[in-house]
Protein backbone atom coordinates (compact mmCIF):
# COMPACT_ATOMS: atom_id res chain seq x y z
CA UNK A 1 0.00 0.00 0.00
CA UNK A 2 2.78 2.39 1.02
CA UNK A 3 4.63 1.53 -2.19
CA UNK A 4 1.67 2.63 -4.34
CA UNK A 5 1.35 5.78 -2.28
CA UNK A 6 5.00 6.63 -2.91
CA UNK A 7 4.64 5.88 -6.64
CA UNK A 8 1.57 8.10 -6.78
CA UNK A 9 3.48 10.91 -5.06
CA UNK A 10 6.33 10.55 -7.55
CA UNK A 11 3.94 10.72 -10.52
CA UNK A 12 2.18 13.77 -9.05
CA UNK A 13 5.57 15.37 -8.38
CA UNK A 14 6.75 14.78 -11.94
CA UNK A 15 3.66 16.24 -13.55
CA UNK A 16 3.20 19.10 -11.12
CA UNK A 17 6.80 20.26 -11.44
CA UNK A 18 6.85 23.24 -13.70
CA UNK A 19 9.88 25.29 -14.54
CA UNK A 20 8.95 28.93 -14.68
CA UNK A 21 10.03 32.18 -16.17
CA UNK A 22 11.54 34.77 -13.84
CA UNK A 23 9.03 37.18 -12.36
CA UNK A 24 9.47 40.90 -12.93
CA UNK A 25 12.23 40.63 -15.53
CA UNK A 26 12.68 41.60 -19.17
CA UNK A 27 15.91 41.29 -21.15
CA UNK A 28 17.13 42.42 -24.54
CA UNK A 29 18.59 39.87 -26.94
CA UNK A 30 20.72 40.89 -29.89
CA UNK A 31 23.08 39.21 -32.31
CA UNK A 32 24.17 39.20 -35.95
CA UNK A 33 23.90 36.25 -38.33
CA UNK A 34 26.27 35.75 -41.26
CA UNK A 35 27.05 32.95 -43.70
CA UNK A 36 30.36 31.12 -44.02
CA UNK A 37 31.77 33.99 -46.14
CA UNK A 38 30.80 36.59 -43.55
CA UNK A 39 27.89 37.93 -45.61
CA UNK A 40 24.95 39.11 -43.45
CA UNK A 41 21.93 36.83 -43.68
CA UNK A 42 18.45 38.34 -43.87
CA UNK A 43 15.18 36.69 -42.73
CA UNK A 44 16.78 34.25 -40.32
CA UNK A 45 14.39 33.47 -37.50
CA UNK A 46 16.05 33.58 -34.09
CA UNK A 47 14.11 31.90 -31.27
CA UNK A 48 15.36 31.96 -27.68
CA UNK A 49 14.08 29.21 -25.43
CA UNK A 50 14.76 27.85 -21.97
CA UNK A 51 16.86 24.77 -21.36
CA UNK A 52 19.58 22.89 -23.12
CA UNK A 53 18.81 21.50 -26.52
CA UNK A 54 20.27 18.22 -25.28
CA UNK A 55 17.28 17.82 -22.97
CA UNK A 56 14.74 17.98 -25.74
CA UNK A 57 13.40 14.50 -25.22
CA UNK A 58 12.91 15.03 -21.49
CA UNK A 59 11.07 18.28 -21.92
CA UNK A 60 8.87 16.79 -24.60
CA UNK A 61 8.00 13.77 -22.52
CA UNK A 62 7.29 15.34 -19.15
CA UNK A 63 7.08 19.10 -19.12
CA UNK A 64 4.55 19.94 -21.78
CA UNK A 65 3.52 19.35 -25.35
CA UNK A 66 5.39 22.10 -27.14
CA UNK A 67 7.68 21.61 -30.10
CA UNK A 68 10.21 18.86 -29.48
CA UNK A 69 13.08 21.27 -30.00
CA UNK A 70 11.87 23.99 -27.65
CA UNK A 71 10.92 24.34 -24.02
CA UNK A 72 9.56 27.76 -23.01
CA UNK A 73 9.94 30.27 -25.80
CA UNK A 74 11.49 33.39 -24.29
CA UNK A 75 11.55 35.62 -27.36
CA UNK A 76 11.97 35.65 -31.12
CA UNK A 77 12.91 37.90 -33.99
CA UNK A 78 13.92 38.03 -37.65
CA UNK A 79 17.25 39.33 -38.93
CA UNK A 80 17.26 42.47 -41.08
CA UNK A 81 19.28 43.10 -44.25
CA UNK A 82 22.41 43.65 -42.13
CA UNK A 83 21.92 40.28 -40.46
CA UNK A 84 21.10 42.05 -37.18
CA UNK A 85 18.30 41.02 -34.86
CA UNK A 86 17.28 42.56 -31.54
CA UNK A 87 14.20 41.76 -29.49
CA UNK A 88 12.68 41.74 -26.04
CA UNK A 89 12.94 38.44 -24.22
CA UNK A 90 11.72 36.87 -21.01
CA UNK A 91 14.25 35.44 -18.57
CA UNK A 92 14.55 31.82 -17.56
CA UNK A 93 14.45 30.76 -13.90
CA UNK A 94 17.14 28.14 -14.34
CA UNK A 95 20.51 29.14 -15.65
CA UNK A 96 20.43 27.54 -19.06
CA UNK A 97 19.06 29.16 -22.16
CA UNK A 98 19.44 28.27 -25.83
CA UNK A 99 18.54 29.84 -29.10
CA UNK A 100 17.92 28.51 -32.56
CA UNK A 101 18.71 30.00 -35.95
CA UNK A 102 16.29 28.93 -38.66
CA UNK A 103 16.45 29.88 -42.31
CA UNK A 104 14.93 28.49 -45.49
CA UNK A 105 18.40 28.09 -47.01
CA UNK A 106 20.26 26.65 -44.04
CA UNK A 107 19.77 23.82 -41.56
CA UNK A 108 18.60 24.89 -38.14
CA UNK A 109 21.40 25.61 -35.68
CA UNK A 110 20.97 25.57 -31.89
CA UNK A 111 23.30 27.40 -29.54
CA UNK A 112 23.38 27.00 -25.75
CA UNK A 113 24.28 29.92 -23.52
CA UNK A 114 24.45 30.41 -19.78
CA UNK A 115 22.20 32.97 -18.12
CA UNK A 116 24.76 33.63 -15.40
CA UNK A 117 26.70 35.91 -17.70
CA UNK A 118 23.75 38.14 -18.48
CA UNK A 119 21.77 38.11 -15.24
CA UNK A 120 23.19 41.38 -13.93
CA UNK A 121 22.62 43.52 -17.02
CA UNK A 122 19.79 41.60 -18.72
CA UNK A 123 21.48 42.42 -22.03
CA UNK A 124 21.97 39.24 -24.03
CA UNK A 125 24.39 40.59 -26.61
CA UNK A 126 25.64 37.52 -28.43
CA UNK A 127 28.68 37.39 -30.73
CA UNK A 128 28.14 36.99 -34.47
CA UNK A 129 26.59 33.64 -35.39
CA UNK A 130 27.59 31.80 -38.54
CA UNK A 131 25.15 29.64 -40.45
CA UNK A 132 26.52 26.91 -42.65
CA UNK A 133 25.01 24.48 -45.13
CA UNK A 134 24.57 20.86 -44.13
CA UNK A 135 26.72 18.13 -45.52
CA UNK A 136 26.42 14.35 -45.47
CA UNK A 137 29.80 12.65 -45.26
CA UNK A 138 30.31 8.96 -46.02
CA UNK A 139 33.43 7.43 -44.51
CA UNK A 140 34.38 4.07 -46.03
CA UNK A 141 36.86 2.09 -43.91
CA UNK A 142 38.41 -0.41 -46.32
CA UNK A 143 40.40 -3.38 -45.01
CA UNK A 144 43.43 -3.86 -47.30
CA UNK A 145 45.75 -5.41 -44.70
CA UNK A 146 43.53 -8.44 -44.13
CA UNK A 147 43.56 -7.98 -40.35
CA UNK A 148 40.71 -9.46 -38.36
CA UNK A 149 41.16 -7.17 -35.36
CA UNK A 150 38.35 -4.76 -34.42
CA UNK A 151 39.47 -1.16 -33.91
CA UNK A 152 38.07 1.90 -32.23
CA UNK A 153 37.71 5.03 -34.32
CA UNK A 154 36.79 8.59 -33.35
CA UNK A 155 35.47 11.20 -35.74
CA UNK A 156 35.53 14.85 -34.75
CA UNK A 157 33.42 17.23 -36.82
CA UNK A 158 31.44 20.46 -36.69
CA UNK A 159 27.90 19.96 -35.42
CA UNK A 160 24.81 21.97 -36.27
CA UNK A 161 24.47 22.62 -32.54
CA UNK A 162 26.88 24.78 -30.60
CA UNK A 163 27.66 25.92 -27.06
CA UNK A 164 28.90 29.31 -26.06
CA UNK A 165 31.72 29.11 -23.55
CA UNK A 166 32.39 31.81 -21.03
CA UNK A 167 34.94 32.39 -18.34
CA UNK A 168 33.88 34.61 -15.41
CA UNK A 169 31.29 36.33 -17.53
CA UNK A 170 33.52 36.91 -20.54
CA UNK A 171 32.63 35.06 -23.71
CA UNK A 172 35.62 33.00 -24.74
CA UNK A 173 34.16 31.41 -27.82
CA UNK A 174 31.48 29.33 -29.44
CA UNK A 175 32.21 25.66 -29.92
CA UNK A 176 30.29 23.52 -32.35
CA UNK A 177 32.56 20.51 -32.12
CA UNK A 178 30.99 17.07 -31.89
CA UNK A 179 32.41 13.56 -31.82
CA UNK A 180 31.24 10.13 -32.88
CA UNK A 181 32.74 6.86 -31.65
CA UNK A 182 32.42 3.61 -33.56
CA UNK A 183 34.06 0.25 -34.20
CA UNK A 184 35.59 -0.72 -37.52
CA UNK A 185 36.29 -4.14 -39.03
CA UNK A 186 33.49 -5.87 -37.15
CA UNK A 187 32.53 -7.80 -40.29
CA UNK A 188 34.32 -8.98 -43.40
CA UNK A 189 32.78 -6.21 -45.53
CA UNK A 190 33.95 -2.59 -45.44
CA UNK A 191 32.67 -0.38 -42.61
CA UNK A 192 30.67 2.57 -43.93
CA UNK A 193 29.84 5.42 -41.54
CA UNK A 194 27.49 8.29 -42.38
CA UNK A 195 28.01 11.57 -40.55
CA UNK A 196 25.89 14.72 -40.75
CA UNK A 197 27.91 17.89 -40.49
CA UNK A 198 28.14 21.34 -42.08
CA UNK A 199 30.36 22.87 -44.71
CA UNK A 200 32.83 24.44 -44.98
CA UNK A 201 34.35 22.60 -42.05
CA UNK A 202 37.06 20.15 -41.11
CA UNK A 203 36.52 16.54 -40.16
CA UNK A 204 39.15 14.56 -38.27
CA UNK A 205 39.26 10.74 -38.09
CA UNK A 206 41.46 8.93 -35.57
CA UNK A 207 42.02 5.17 -35.46
CA UNK A 208 44.74 2.59 -34.81
CA UNK A 209 46.41 0.78 -37.67
CA UNK A 210 47.51 -2.87 -37.60
CA UNK A 211 50.79 -1.95 -35.89
CA UNK A 212 48.93 -0.18 -33.08
CA UNK A 213 50.01 3.29 -34.19
CA UNK A 214 47.45 6.11 -33.88
CA UNK A 215 46.53 7.41 -37.31
CA UNK A 216 44.93 10.84 -37.70
CA UNK A 217 43.39 11.95 -40.99
CA UNK A 218 41.74 15.28 -41.76
CA UNK A 219 39.24 16.06 -44.49
CA UNK A 220 37.99 19.41 -45.74
CA UNK A 221 34.21 19.31 -46.07
CA UNK A 222 33.22 21.64 -48.88
CA UNK A 223 30.16 20.05 -50.46
CA UNK A 224 26.66 18.89 -49.54
CA UNK A 225 27.78 15.27 -49.94
CA UNK A 226 31.28 13.93 -49.51
CA UNK A 227 32.79 10.43 -49.56
CA UNK A 228 36.17 9.40 -48.26
CA UNK A 229 37.87 6.05 -48.28
CA UNK A 230 40.16 5.21 -45.37
CA UNK A 231 42.33 2.17 -45.88
CA UNK A 232 43.79 0.22 -43.02
CA UNK B 1 -18.92 51.43 -31.67
CA UNK B 2 -16.61 50.01 -29.01
CA UNK B 3 -17.85 48.66 -25.70
CA UNK B 4 -16.17 51.52 -23.83
CA UNK B 5 -17.95 54.13 -25.95
CA UNK B 6 -21.31 52.45 -25.40
CA UNK B 7 -20.73 52.22 -21.66
CA UNK B 8 -19.74 55.88 -21.58
CA UNK B 9 -23.01 56.82 -23.30
CA UNK B 10 -24.98 54.75 -20.78
CA UNK B 11 -23.25 56.58 -17.91
CA UNK B 12 -24.05 59.96 -19.51
CA UNK B 13 -27.71 58.97 -20.03
CA UNK B 14 -27.94 57.80 -16.43
CA UNK B 15 -26.47 61.10 -15.29
CA UNK B 16 -29.01 63.13 -17.28
CA UNK B 17 -31.89 60.91 -16.19
CA UNK B 18 -30.87 61.69 -12.62
CA UNK B 19 -31.66 65.36 -13.15
CA UNK B 20 -35.18 64.44 -14.24
CA UNK B 21 -35.70 61.90 -11.47
CA UNK B 22 -34.26 64.24 -8.86
CA UNK B 23 -37.11 66.66 -9.44
CA UNK B 24 -39.64 64.03 -8.41
CA UNK B 25 -37.71 62.67 -5.44
CA UNK B 26 -39.28 63.27 -2.07
CA UNK B 27 -36.51 65.19 -0.36
CA UNK B 28 -38.46 65.35 2.89
CA UNK B 29 -38.89 61.63 3.11
CA UNK B 30 -38.14 60.59 6.73
CA UNK B 31 -35.80 57.91 5.32
CA UNK B 32 -33.63 60.76 4.11
CA UNK B 33 -32.05 60.77 7.54
CA UNK B 34 -30.78 57.26 6.99
CA UNK B 35 -27.02 56.75 7.44
CA UNK B 36 -24.96 53.96 6.01
CA UNK B 37 -23.01 51.72 8.33
CA UNK B 38 -21.22 49.68 5.69
CA UNK B 39 -21.57 48.82 2.03
CA UNK B 40 -20.43 45.82 0.05
CA UNK B 41 -20.37 45.91 -3.71
CA UNK B 42 -19.97 43.32 -6.42
CA UNK B 43 -19.12 44.45 -9.90
CA UNK B 44 -18.02 43.50 -13.37
CA UNK B 45 -15.76 45.83 -15.23
CA UNK B 46 -13.97 46.40 -18.45
CA UNK B 47 -10.39 47.52 -18.04
CA UNK B 48 -8.38 49.22 -20.74
CA UNK B 49 -4.60 49.64 -20.49
CA UNK B 50 -3.67 53.19 -21.49
CA UNK B 51 -0.64 55.41 -21.90
CA UNK B 52 2.77 55.09 -23.48
CA UNK B 53 4.02 52.14 -21.46
CA UNK B 54 4.27 48.40 -21.93
CA UNK B 55 0.71 47.78 -20.73
CA UNK B 56 -0.80 50.57 -22.83
CA UNK B 57 1.10 49.59 -25.96
CA UNK B 58 1.13 45.82 -25.67
CA UNK B 59 -1.97 44.68 -23.78
CA UNK B 60 -5.65 44.92 -24.62
CA UNK B 61 -8.36 44.98 -22.00
CA UNK B 62 -11.05 42.48 -21.26
CA UNK B 63 -13.77 41.79 -18.76
CA UNK B 64 -13.05 41.56 -15.07
CA UNK B 65 -14.85 41.33 -11.78
CA UNK B 66 -14.34 42.42 -8.22
CA UNK B 67 -15.63 43.02 -4.75
CA UNK B 68 -15.26 46.00 -2.43
CA UNK B 69 -16.44 46.58 1.07
CA UNK B 70 -16.41 49.83 2.94
CA UNK B 71 -17.21 51.03 6.44
CA UNK B 72 -18.56 54.50 7.13
CA UNK B 73 -16.67 56.48 9.74
CA UNK B 74 -18.52 59.78 9.85
CA UNK B 75 -21.49 60.73 7.68
CA UNK B 76 -20.35 59.89 4.12
CA UNK B 77 -16.69 59.40 4.95
CA UNK B 78 -15.64 55.80 4.45
CA UNK B 79 -12.67 53.47 4.35
CA UNK B 80 -12.58 50.06 2.74
CA UNK B 81 -10.78 47.27 0.95
CA UNK B 82 -11.17 45.89 -2.55
CA UNK B 83 -10.18 42.92 -4.66
CA UNK B 84 -10.44 42.64 -8.43
CA UNK B 85 -9.42 40.39 -11.29
CA UNK B 86 -9.12 41.55 -14.91
CA UNK B 87 -8.43 39.42 -17.93
CA UNK B 88 -6.26 40.90 -20.65
CA UNK B 89 -4.84 39.71 -23.96
CA UNK B 90 -1.42 40.42 -25.38
CA UNK B 91 -1.72 42.28 -28.66
CA UNK B 92 1.97 42.95 -29.27
CA UNK B 93 4.55 40.44 -28.05
CA UNK B 94 7.38 42.66 -29.25
CA UNK B 95 6.34 45.16 -26.57
CA UNK B 96 5.42 43.00 -23.57
CA UNK B 97 7.30 39.73 -24.14
CA UNK B 98 6.53 36.29 -25.43
CA UNK B 99 3.26 35.40 -23.71
CA UNK B 100 -0.39 35.29 -24.64
CA UNK B 101 -2.57 36.64 -21.84
CA UNK B 102 -2.47 38.24 -18.43
CA UNK B 103 -4.74 38.24 -15.41
CA UNK B 104 -4.43 41.41 -13.36
CA UNK B 105 -5.14 40.95 -9.67
CA UNK B 106 -5.53 43.97 -7.41
CA UNK B 107 -5.79 44.11 -3.62
CA UNK B 108 -6.04 47.57 -2.12
CA UNK B 109 -7.28 49.81 0.68
CA UNK B 110 -9.13 53.01 0.00
CA UNK B 111 -10.72 56.03 1.63
CA UNK B 112 -13.32 58.36 0.18
CA UNK B 113 -16.59 60.17 0.49
CA UNK B 114 -20.14 59.15 -0.36
CA UNK B 115 -22.35 62.12 -1.18
CA UNK B 116 -26.11 61.63 -1.40
CA UNK B 117 -27.34 64.44 -3.60
CA UNK B 118 -30.97 63.34 -3.79
CA UNK B 119 -32.91 60.78 -1.84
CA UNK B 120 -32.07 58.01 -4.29
CA UNK B 121 -28.82 59.06 -5.92
CA UNK B 122 -25.27 59.01 -4.63
CA UNK B 123 -21.93 59.91 -6.04
CA UNK B 124 -18.76 58.56 -4.47
CA UNK B 125 -15.07 59.17 -4.90
CA UNK B 126 -12.13 57.47 -3.26
CA UNK B 127 -8.42 56.99 -3.57
CA UNK B 128 -6.69 53.74 -2.86
CA UNK B 129 -3.29 52.15 -2.57
CA UNK B 130 -2.37 48.48 -2.71
CA UNK B 131 -0.77 45.63 -4.58
CA UNK B 132 -1.20 44.76 -8.23
CA UNK B 133 -0.02 41.62 -9.96
CA UNK B 134 -0.24 40.55 -13.57
CA UNK B 135 -0.14 36.78 -13.84
CA UNK B 136 1.12 36.16 -17.35
CA UNK B 137 0.61 32.92 -19.24
CA UNK B 138 1.99 31.47 -22.43
CA UNK B 139 0.01 29.33 -24.83
CA UNK B 140 0.81 25.65 -25.03
CA UNK B 141 2.66 26.31 -28.27
CA UNK B 142 4.81 28.92 -26.49
CA UNK B 143 5.62 26.42 -23.75
CA UNK B 144 2.81 27.07 -21.28
CA UNK B 145 4.95 28.95 -18.77
CA UNK B 146 3.56 31.29 -16.13
CA UNK B 147 5.24 34.27 -14.51
CA UNK B 148 4.27 37.47 -12.76
CA UNK B 149 4.77 41.21 -13.02
CA UNK B 150 3.88 43.05 -9.83
CA UNK B 151 3.96 46.51 -8.37
CA UNK B 152 2.31 49.12 -6.19
CA UNK B 153 -1.19 50.14 -7.15
CA UNK B 154 -2.60 53.66 -6.90
CA UNK B 155 -6.28 53.83 -7.71
CA UNK B 156 -8.82 56.62 -8.07
CA UNK B 157 -12.43 55.44 -8.16
CA UNK B 158 -15.64 57.35 -8.72
CA UNK B 159 -19.19 56.10 -8.98
CA UNK B 160 -22.75 57.19 -9.50
CA UNK B 161 -25.32 55.09 -7.68
CA UNK B 162 -29.08 54.66 -7.75
CA UNK B 163 -30.91 53.10 -4.81
CA UNK B 164 -33.64 50.61 -5.59
CA UNK B 165 -34.25 50.12 -1.89
CA UNK B 166 -32.34 51.46 1.11
CA UNK B 167 -30.41 48.19 1.13
CA UNK B 168 -29.87 47.55 -2.57
CA UNK B 169 -28.58 49.87 -5.22
CA UNK B 170 -26.86 49.73 -8.59
CA UNK B 171 -23.93 51.79 -9.72
CA UNK B 172 -21.63 52.67 -12.59
CA UNK B 173 -18.04 53.36 -11.71
CA UNK B 174 -15.23 54.76 -13.82
CA UNK B 175 -11.81 54.32 -12.22
CA UNK B 176 -8.20 54.96 -13.07
CA UNK B 177 -5.28 52.86 -11.90
CA UNK B 178 -1.58 53.57 -11.97
CA UNK B 179 0.75 50.66 -11.22
CA UNK B 180 4.35 51.33 -10.30
CA UNK B 181 5.90 48.07 -11.52
CA UNK B 182 9.12 46.66 -10.07
CA UNK B 183 10.18 45.00 -13.32
CA UNK B 184 13.94 44.74 -13.78
CA UNK B 185 14.89 45.36 -17.39
CA UNK B 186 17.77 45.92 -19.73
CA UNK B 187 18.68 49.66 -19.56
CA UNK B 188 17.17 50.33 -22.99
CA UNK B 189 13.72 49.15 -21.83
CA UNK B 190 13.45 50.63 -18.33
CA UNK B 191 11.11 53.53 -19.11
CA UNK B 192 8.62 51.29 -20.85
CA UNK B 193 8.24 48.82 -17.99
CA UNK B 194 8.38 51.13 -14.99
CA UNK B 195 4.65 51.75 -14.90
CA UNK B 196 1.28 50.84 -16.37
CA UNK B 197 -1.99 52.74 -16.47
CA UNK B 198 -5.47 51.27 -16.68
CA UNK B 199 -8.86 52.91 -17.15
CA UNK B 200 -11.80 50.81 -15.97
CA UNK B 201 -15.54 51.16 -16.22
CA UNK B 202 -17.52 49.00 -13.81
CA UNK B 203 -21.18 48.32 -13.22
CA UNK B 204 -22.45 46.47 -10.21
CA UNK B 205 -24.69 46.12 -7.23
CA UNK B 206 -24.24 47.58 -3.76
CA UNK B 207 -25.67 46.06 -0.61
CA UNK B 208 -25.96 48.59 2.21
CA UNK B 209 -26.30 48.07 5.89
CA UNK B 210 -27.97 51.27 7.10
CA UNK B 211 -28.33 52.84 10.49
CA UNK B 212 -32.05 53.29 11.14
CA UNK B 213 -33.35 56.84 10.81
CA UNK B 214 -34.20 58.98 13.80
CA UNK B 215 -37.81 59.14 12.73
CA UNK B 216 -38.09 55.44 12.33
CA UNK B 217 -36.42 54.80 15.70
CA UNK B 218 -38.84 57.20 17.35
CA UNK B 219 -41.77 55.42 15.71
CA UNK B 220 -40.53 52.04 16.88
CA UNK B 221 -39.96 53.30 20.44
CA UNK B 222 -43.43 54.86 20.53
CA UNK B 223 -44.96 51.63 19.28
CA UNK B 224 -43.34 49.55 22.03
CA UNK B 225 -43.99 52.14 24.72
CA UNK B 226 -47.65 52.14 23.72
CA UNK B 227 -47.84 48.63 25.07
CA UNK B 228 -48.39 48.59 28.83
CA UNK B 229 -45.15 47.77 30.58
CA UNK B 230 -46.46 44.64 32.27
CA UNK B 231 -47.68 43.29 28.92
CA UNK B 232 -44.34 43.70 27.07
CA UNK B 233 -42.49 40.54 26.19
CA UNK B 234 -38.78 39.98 26.80
CA UNK B 235 -37.84 40.66 23.20
CA UNK B 236 -39.79 43.90 23.19
CA UNK B 237 -38.03 45.08 26.34
CA UNK B 238 -34.62 44.32 24.84
CA UNK B 239 -35.54 46.01 21.57
CA UNK B 240 -36.72 49.09 23.41
CA UNK B 241 -33.36 49.37 25.18
CA UNK B 242 -31.46 48.96 21.90
CA UNK B 243 -33.66 51.49 20.06
CA UNK B 244 -33.23 54.04 22.82
CA UNK B 245 -29.46 53.62 22.79
CA UNK B 246 -29.38 53.95 19.00
CA UNK B 247 -31.56 57.01 19.10
CA UNK B 248 -29.30 58.62 21.67
CA UNK B 249 -26.27 57.88 19.52
CA UNK B 250 -27.92 59.19 16.39
CA UNK B 251 -29.05 62.37 18.07
CA UNK B 252 -25.57 62.91 19.50
CA UNK B 253 -24.04 62.35 16.06
CA UNK B 254 -26.47 64.75 14.40
CA UNK B 255 -25.70 67.41 16.96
Amino acid sequence: MMKYLIYSCIVIFLFSCEARIDNNKRALFSTTVVDANGTPLENVEVVVYSGFYYYNLQSYSFAKFSDIDEDFILGSGITDSNGDVSFLMLVNTDEQTSFSLTSEDYPRRNVSISDVNYASTLEYTLPTQTLKQSSLVNLNFSNISGTTDVYNAITTFESKNCSQFTDEGIITGVSCEDQEFFLINQSTSDTIVEIETVYPSIMTVEYEDVTGALITEQFMITNATESYVIQF
Amino acid sequence: MSFNSRLFIVVIILSFSNIVVAQTDTINDPENNRLRRNVTELFIQRGSPTGDNYAGNGLSGGLGFGIRTQAYLYKGLYIGAGLSNDFMKVNDMNVVGNYDRATKFNAYLFAGYDYRFTDLWHITGDIGIGYSQNKNRQTTAQGGAKFRDSGTLFRFTTSIEYEFTPAISVFASPSFEMVDYKIATAPALSNTFSNGNYFNVAIGIRISDNIASIDRLKRDIDRIEAIPEDQRGGVQRIRLKIYKKRLARRLARRN
